[in-house]
C-alpha cells in the first residue's frame, strides 16, 4: 500500500524564498506543498487536514493580509494541524537560498539546521500529544 | 516506474507553473515520484522570477493564470529569452493548434490522466 506522507505547507508569496525553502526541506525527507498565498493555504488546509502537520508561515509578509483568517480556517478544518510563524524568517531564507545555491557557509548551514531541528522537534511533540 | 528509468530522471527538473494550487500540488507530486526535479510556480511573473535564477530542463504551463501575462504571453516570452528551452502548455480552454502555433513543443488537454502528461513530458524531453 502507498504510504501517505505528512505534509509541511509552506506558505511564502516570494517565490524565490519559498522555492529555495521547499528544496531544502525536501532534500531533508520533507514532503513540503508550496501554497503562494493565503488562499491557496487555505484550499490546502481544507483538502489535506489529516495530512498536515505543520504549516510554516512567512509572518512578515502575511500578518497584514488576513493570517488570523488562515487560523481560523485551521482551527476549523482539524485540531491536528499546527501552525507556527516563523520569527527570524529572512535568516532562514538566506540560508536555503545559500544552500539551494551550493554557496553555503557553515553559518548559512546552521541556520537553516534550526529550522530543520525545530520541525522534528513539533514532529516529536505533536507525536506525544497524539499518543498520550 | 523502472528504477533506471527514475534514475535518468533524477537530474532533469521542470519547471510546472499552474495556479490552481491541487492541480500543481498533483502533477509535481507525481513527476517527484517519477524521479524529476520540480519547481513550482503560481503563475507566469513567478515563473518569469524563477527563470532568472535557474534553469529547467522544461516548462509545463497552463493558460489561463492571475498576473501580468497568462500561458501564451509566458511561452512567447521565454522563446525570446531562452529559445532552447522546451514547453509544454496544457489547458482546457485553447486548442492545441493555437498552443503549438505560438511555439509550445507539445499540448496536454485538460482534464488530463498523469500518463498523458508523463507522455508528453518523455516525447518533448527525447527530442530535446
Amino acid at each position: 500500500m502507498r504510504k501517505i506522507a505528512p505534509i509541511i505547507l509552506l506558505t511564502d508569496a516570494d517565490i524565490l524564498s519559498r522555492h529555495a525553502i521547499a528544496y531544502n526541506l525536501r532534500a531533508n525527507g520533507h514532503t513540503v506543498f508550496e501554497a503562494a498565498n493565503l488562499k491557496e493555504a487555505q484550499i490546502v488546509i481544507r483538502q489535506f487536514p489529516r495530512r498536515i502537520e505543520l504549516v510554516l508561515c512567512d509572518e512578515t509578509k502575511l500578518v497584514e493580509s488576513g493570517i488570523s483568517e488562515l487560523i481560523r480556517c485551521a482551527d476549523s478544518a482539524s485540531l491536528l494541524v499546527n501552525l507556527r510563524f516563523l520569527a527570524g524568517f529572512e535568516a532562514v531564507v538566506r540560508a536555503a537560498v545559500a544552500l539551494s545555491n551550493n554557496g553555503n557557509t557553515s553559518q548559512e548551514k546552521q541556520d537553516f539546521d534550526l529550522l530543520v531541528s525545530y520541525i522534528l522537534y513539533v514532529k516529536a511533540k505533536q507525536s506525544n500529544n497524539t499518543s498520550n | 516506474m523502472a528504477q533506471q528509468e527514475y534514475i535518468e530522471n533524477a537530474h532533469l527538473s521542470i519547471l510546472v507553473v499552474e495556479d490552481e494550487i491541487l492541480i500543481r500540488q498533483m502533477l509535481s507530486e507525481n513527476l517527484r515520484e517519477a524521479g524529476f526535479q520540480v519547481m513550482e510556480a503560481y503563475n507566469a511573473d513567478e515563473a518569469i522570477s524563477l527563470l532568472q535564477a535557474t534553469l529547467p530542463a522544461l516548462i509545463i504551463s497552463d493558460v489561463k493564470m492571475p498576473g501580468s501575462l497568462d500561458g501564451l504571453g509566458l511561452l512567447a516570452q521565454v522563446k525570446v529569452t531562452h529559445p532552447h528551452l522546451p514547453v509544454i502548455i496544457t489547458s482546457g480552454h485553447v486548442l492545441p493548434s493555437q498552443a503549438i502555433c505560438a511555439g509550445a513543443d507539445n499540448f496536454v488537454p485538460k482534464p488530463y490522466g498523469f500518463g498523458s502528461m508523463l507522455c508528453a513530458v518523455k516525447n518533448v524531453l527525447e527530442k530535446n
